[in-house]
């Protein structure tokens, strides 16, 4: 018993690192909506700085750390924020992901490049840190040990984490709880585009949001470096990963829990290994321990998270830039590649064994990457572990083939089909969970199969695995490299070829509306799980072929050859160059298996002067070269998720289009003032003076722009190459409701998007007393009091109602006000906005409008799904607000109510003001017509 | 744009690599006439000689080739100079060490590798293997060990033999030296003393175990535990397991950095026996850092390398031959030390095939299984003979304690003889 709490004790002080970690990476992700895997690269590095200015510099202690602390991390965590993260705020969980692995490879390269470099081309005189034990910390250097209680002996390093891990968790708990930042920070993070339409900066909050997480980081990685005892950076990582598990056990949001999760996590991985001795022969039973708790967090996690009133944002597909070309012409730049790969390959480079090799390498990598475009670039879905899946096929081929005697091809087929049930395993429990939460279980499965699975030496044959030989098929040899690339080259096309027609096939469709919304698939008939384990068990089964091939090209599997961080890795490369599209795999492909050589050695023509040859870049620096490259994808991610080849689409694109819009006007110029309507022609900017297209006769005095609180002018704006709003100019006046009516597809979210500044105008002006706002963000103008009510209701549903009002009101006595307006929000002040009914979310977007009225509030669709009680109700707050000299917008496409308390009315209808006037002049005539299509300008 | 700017990088650099991959120099070998050795046959073509290894664990290595290659080149060997290509870092990746060899052979044409790393695996060995490019390291890899007894398929040649030949029962007899040592600081015959045994929670530490297990009885054993390798472990209960079993040694056979951790928990808990392990003999290590020295004060290493310390006819050799290549290092790093006596075997392989006619794979290999027996310094490595210890270890090692942060040469480096495996 003494030695239980001994242990217990003992292993609560190991597990300080974990909590401290923890709560770093918590407040991170609730900060900024992204889970940084890269965590750790940013720990390690501050730990390298801190080692050099400390150990190498001897510079002492706190001016060392303060610089790493105070100097380096905020600029790094800025320069993260700028230059991948703000722009990446949009994008998918996915996309998200893949930056952060991306800066996870890239991160500990640089900062080696930039010592090892420093030593051996400037001559610094610094330690090179290759073999770094036992750093020193912020504390004593030798560290000072003392007996805590029961002959628990902690070194003073243990007692400074330990310190530092609570001090940082209560700080952190008191700024996202407590403090105005740590509220905008997680609206910010619940809803990006509400949050600037209230007046947050999401620049600056992403901003301090970054600093804090990285600084956290270094802090982390300094205090914490002589607990993990060296410099290795993939030591860090590893760490990282375990502390991953406090977090989720945190269930992603609480840091307290997460603290106590960390220490959790320390006392059973010391428990575990004292009193789990009937697992000693499990091979690595003990370090599998992190990554099960890790998945059974995960899983504990996919609780319901409550109703979501209105309707759930779905991504937007991916432009298809080459829409425009013929199929022949789309296809045409890959047949030239293809063709002359192989003209190269058997013309010029037969005798060149070195490069046909790297060459069948890169081959059977790309098969591996293809099933990185099958489940996440069609599939959506992060998975971290393919690794995993071409070990055991590999290791399954290889059993049969040397024990059993099986030829190759059945191998083959059978490696397959045990990644596929290894990939059905993995996606099982995962089903449920979606972006992060799935892409956290494969990483834990991938690493559950690095320290346990792999480890089964009825699988992997001890130590020196399993000898694949190259087959004989067909009558062609496989060990001729030639004939291995042909053979590589016809089963790339091939699964090509699968994945392109998956695409049009019924599963295929299938795929996308799962990805693009759950709820409507479901609704539509398609079992959610069925699809998912579906493209998991696919996309494992490709990468075990693939698998099995890399080992036959090799020529043998050994254990350690495939880890989760290579996986990592991989991945990173294939979303370098484009994860949606096969071509992105092959490139990738290549590029991992010739980056080795071509940094390693250069290059060199015959027939040429030295100058022009290239000797590489030397050993070590190699290394970090290729690894660092893939940072500047991580860079590239946040312009353009799709990757180079969808950047390089892109600007073709464009390229065409300037083409045959200067083809266009060459061949008939047109009338000034009218529109080119080309269906599939982007948008052309327009002389800012487009004709108003409001009748003259349906002006009023009140119209007047001079008395107008908010006037547009000729507005033009959409999306990417549509055009939606073709000129619009409307008046909007204080102390009026305009009420702007129009089907389906007319435009009006568009419009509201437009005035509250979170679509840009492509031409036209917006005038606010005066001012022109045009140029305003979103959260200027809110700042400036042009307020949105957006359509499925303003809310954070992630927020408590409290923390709701907070936003518009500080105050707590406003808020009181709001409260005696509105008991029910009152009652429920503590919930989740998300678990209101609809017409409860609607109230609580408005009543804070009521107790700080903005200057001008526009409403779209503000009855959409309510009962008519309730639109009733909302219809009197318009009223009241309206009385205290608001100038309000609303639009709808339900007419009925919203006529009643309407002063002017206005119809739009795709994308135009049809018809404008006072609501006496509104008949049931006049709407029908409205609505049919059959009035004019 | 930065993006297109990768893009183009990449595809550029790739295209680059495939058109100078077609146009590039061939550089083919030619036999050239064989001269007397100590003169160095004016045109003939160069013994390439490449290195692979984990640059990072083993700093200094490439030092320790050109020393050797340097002293070569003044009397040539078979009239034909040694050219050393340079060391390819594998950063512990095993994808990469298989490619890296791939590219010394096929592009550099090397005739010899000196290869020491983790992840030499069995992919690159039977690769150079099949190829023909005999390689030299420190042989803790199976790759330098025979696939079974008698197979004679190992192109490894290791400067102290194949070190897992027990373990893989390749040989019924263990290596005398791994505890021989320690006996004498101890004071008691390698059969009675007791010890605590500590080995890594991973398959090295396992394969370990079978080589240790056997050098002593299990009643000499009181005690031994698994310790782990990943995270932030704790060692309290090892700690506890000591002072329990109160061994006359404690024996640590785990990886570098939890062999230091181990040694600090102990020492942390003023445990004051005798603690060994076999890793943490690096030249210049402690100087750097505070922690670790105080971690290992007292504690004793085997080393399977000469220690500095010792200032024998060996070390002032290597120390010497270092000077003079031009080597900037202030000491033999451990790298070095490996580099410099793998290199120095194989110059000794081939000063012996040059002896015999040209120097081709086919003749080296002949020579060298045909009972090669290597030269010793005094105070350095023991003999070395193929093709017996390509399934055996040489029994020869250090022991050095570090007293006041400093190493010190508590047993010089000698040689013992293989023992019968103890099996109870």
């Amino acid at each position: 018993m003494r030695e239980l709490l001994q242990l217990a004790i003992a292993g609560a002080a190991t597990g300080a690192i974990y909590s401290l970690i923890a709560s770093g990476l918590t407040l991170s992700y609730t900060a900024t909506g992204i889970f940084n895997l890269a965590y750790g690269a940013i720990a390690f590095c501050s730990a390298l700085l801190y080692y050099e200015l400390n150990n190498g510099l001897g510079w002492s202690i706190v001016p060392a750390f303060l610089f790493v602390v105070a100097i380096f991390c905020p600029l790094l965590g800025l320069a993260l924020n700028f230059a991948v993260f703000r722009p990446l705020a949009k994008s998918t969980d996915a996309a998200k992901i893949m930056a952060t692995v991306g800066l996870l490879v890239a991160l500990p390269a640089i900062a080696r490049y930039i010592v090892e470099g420093g030593i051996s081309t400037f001559g610094w005189g610094i330690p090179d840190a290759k073999q770094v034990t036992l750093p020193a910390g912020i504390f004593r250097s030798p560290a000072s040990n003392s007996n805590l209680w029961l002959d628990v002996v902690v070194n003073s390093n243990q007692v400074v984490v330990f310190i530092t891990g609570a001090a940082v968790a209560v700080a952190l708990w008191v700024l996202l709880r407590h403090t105005s930042l740590g509220l905008h920070m997680r609206a910010v993070v619940d809803k990006p585009e509400l949050a600037a339409m209230r007046g947050v900066n999401d620049g600056n909050t992403s901003a301090y949001a970054w600093v804090i997480g990285t600084v956290l980081a270094g802090v982390a990685g300094v205090v914490g470096a002589p607990i993990i005892g060296t410099l290795q950076e993939g030591t860090f990582n590893l760490v990282m990963f375990i502390a991953a598990a406090a977090v989720v056990i945190g269930g992603l949001r609480s840091i307290p829990l997460a603290f106590v999760g960390g220490l959790g996590l320390g006392i059973a991985e010391t428990l575990v290994r004292r009193y789990a001795t009937f697992a000693k022969d499990i091979n690595g039973f003990n370090n599998s321990v992190p990554f099960v708790l890790l998945l059974a967090g995960l899983l504990f996690l996919a609780r319901d998270r409550g109703r979501r009133g209105g309707s759930v944002s779905a991504q937007p597909p991916p432009v298809e830039w080459t829409d425009d070309l013929p199929t022949w012409r789309k296809n045409l730049p890959w047949v030239i590649a293809v063709v002359l790969f192989f003209v190269w390959t058997f013309v010029f480079l037969r005798n060149n064994e070195a490069w046909l090799g790297n060459l069948a390498t890169g081959l059977s990598l790309a098969v591996v990457f293809l099933s990185f475009v099958i489940v996440t670039g069609r599939g959506g879905m992060v998975s971290l572990s393919q690794a995993a899946f071409v070990m055991v096929a590999a290791f399954t081929a290889g059993k049969v083939m040397v024990e059993h005697g099986w030829p190759w091809f059945p191998a083959l087929i059978l490696g397959s089909l045990a990644a596929m049930a290894l990939g059905i395993v993995v996606s099982l429990p995962a089903l449920r969970l979606g972006g992060l939460p799935l892409a956290l279980a494969t990483l834990a499965l991938g690493f559950l199969g690095d320290v346990l699975l792999f480890k089964w030496n009825w699988l992997r044959q001890g130590q020196s695995g399993w000898k694949i030989a190259r087959p004989e098929l067909f009558g062609i040899n496989l060990v001729d490299r030639t004939s291995m690339i042909v053979f590589l080259g016809v089963v790339i096309a091939a699964i090509t070829w699968l994945i392109h027609n998956l695409q049009r096939s019924a599963s295929g469709r299938a795929i996308i509306a799962v990805r693009n919304s759950e709820p409507a698939a479901a609704t539509s008939g398609l079992s959610i799980p069925q699809t998912k384990l579906g493209i998991f068990a696919l996309s494992a089964a490709v990468a075990g072929f693939g698998g099995v091939l890399v080992a036959t090209n090799n020529g043998r599997i050994t254990d350690g050859t495939f880890v989760t961080q290579t996986g990592l890795a991989w991945l990173a490369a294939v979303v370098l160059f484009g994860i949606r599209k096969p071509q992105g795999a092959i490139l990738a492909g290549l590029s991992t298996a010739c980056s080795t050589t071509i940094w390693n050695r250069g290059f060199h023509f015959a027939f040429t002067p030295s100058f022009l040859h290239w000797n590489g870049l030397g050993s070590g620096t190699a290394t970090y070269v290729g690894n660092a490259l893939f940072g500047l994808g991580a860079v590239q991610l946040a312009r353009e998720p799709d990757g180079i080849l969808a950047i390089t689409a892109m600007q073709n694109r464009a390229r065409r289009d300037k083409r045959r819009a200067r083809q266009a006007d060459a061949a008939a110029p047109l009338p000034e003032g009218v529109v080119a309507s080309a269906p599939d022609s982007p948008a052309v900017t327009l002389p800012a003076s487009t004709a108003s297209t409001v009748p003259a006769a349906a002006r009023t005095d009140a119209d007047a722009p001079a008395l107008a609180a908010l006037q547009l002018t000729g507005i033009h704006s959409g999306y990417g190459l549509v055009e939606v709003l073709h000129g619009i100019t409307l008046p909007v006046v204080s102390g009026q409701i305009t009420a702007i009516l129009g089907p389906n597809g007319a435009g009006k979210s568009t419009l509201c998007q437009t005035i509250a500044g979170l679509v840009p105008a492509s031409a036209g002006t917006i005038v606010h007393r005066g001012v022109d706002v045009s140029g305003q963000r979103a959260h200027q103008r809110a700042r400036m009091g042009i307020v949105l009510a957006p359509e499925a209701r303003g809310v954070f549903p992630a927020l408590t109602v409290r923390e709701n009002l907070q936003m518009w009101l500080p105050d707590a006595a406003d808020r009181d006000d709001a409260y005696g307006r509105f008991p029910i929000l009152g009652e429920r002040r503590n919930l989740p906005a998300g678990s209101l009914s609809g017409g409860e979310q609607q109230m609580l977007t408005l009543a804070p409008l009521l107790v700080k009225p903005p200057d001008v509030l526009i409403a779209d669709e503000p009855s959409l799904g309510l009962a008519p009680l309730i639109v009733e109700q909302i219809l009197q707050i318009f009223v009241e607000l309206r009385a205290r000299g608001v100038a309000l917008v609303l639009v709808e496409e339900k007419a009925k109510g919203v006529l009643e308390i309407a002063d002017t009315v206005s119809f739009l209808s795709l994308g135009r003001i049809t018809w404008s006037g006072p609501k006496s002049a509104v008949d049931d005539g006049l709407l029908a017509q409205v609505y049919l299509g059959q009035v004019e300008a | 744009m930065k993006s297109n700017k990768t893009a183009r990088l990449f595809a550029g650099l790739l295209a680059l690599g495939l058109i100078a991959a077609a146009c590039g120099d061939d550089g083919g070998k030619k036999a050239a006439p064989a001269a007397a050795t100590g003169t160095c046959t004016a045109g003939a073509p160069t013994l390439k000689i490449g290195g692979l290894a984990q640059a990072q664990n083993f700093a200094g290595m490439d030092e320790g080739i050109k020393a050797v290659v340097e002293k070569a080149n003044k009397t040539c060997i078979g009239g034909r100079k040694l050219e050393f290509v340079g060391l390819k870092d594998d950063g512990s990746d095993p994808a990469k060490n298989l490619s890296l060899a791939q590219s010394l052979v096929e592009q550099d044409k090397v005739f010899a590798i000196i290869a020491t790393s983790a992840v030499l695996l069995p992919a690159t060995t039977d690769y150079l293997a099949s190829k023909k490019v005999p390689f030299f390291g420190w042989g803790f890899m199976p790759g330098f060990c025979n696939s079974k007894k008698g197979a004679n398929d190992s192109w490894g040649y290791g400067f102290n033999g194949c070190l897992s030949a027990f373990a893989l029962g390749l040989s019924d007899k263990t290596n005398g030296s791994l505890n021989a040592p320690i006996a004498t600081v101890v004071k008691k015959d390698a059969d009675k003393l007791t010890l605590v045994t500590f080995s890594s929670d991973d398959d090295a530490g396992k394969f370990g175990d079978k080589q240790y297990n056997a050098l002593f009885t299990k009643a000499q054993v009181v005690g031994h535990a698994a310790v782990p390798t990943q995270g932030a472990g704790d060692y309290t209960q090892f700690v506890n397991l000591v002072k329990e079993k109160k061994p006359d040694a404690v024996m640590i056979s785990t990886d570098f950095v939890s062999g230091i951790k181990m040694k600090g928990a102990l020492k942390a808990a003023g445990y004051s026996g005798v603690v060994y392990d076999y890793t943490t003999y690096i030249p210049g290590f402690l100087e750097a850092q505070k922690d670790t020295a105080a971690a290992l004060e007292g504690g004793y290493s085997e080393t399977q390398l000469p220690a500095n310390e010792d200032n024998t006819a060996a070390i002032k050799q290597i120390t010497a031959d270092l000077v003079a290549s031009g080597s900037k290092l202030p000491f033999a790093t451990q790298g070095a030390s490996i580099g410099y006596w793998s290199t120095e075997l194989l110059r000794q392989m081939l000063v012996a095939t040059a002896a015999k006619g040209d120097i081709t794979a086919d003749a080296f290999r002949k020579v060298v299984e045909g009972g090669f027996s290597s030269t010793q310094v005094e105070g350095g490595l023991g003999v070395v003979k193929f093709p017996d210890n390509h399934e055996q270890n040489v029994p020869c090692s250090g022991l050095v304690q570090v007293v006041g942060g400093k190493y010190v040469s508590t047993v010089p480096f000698k040689c013992y003889t293989l023992l019968a495996a103890k099996t109870s």
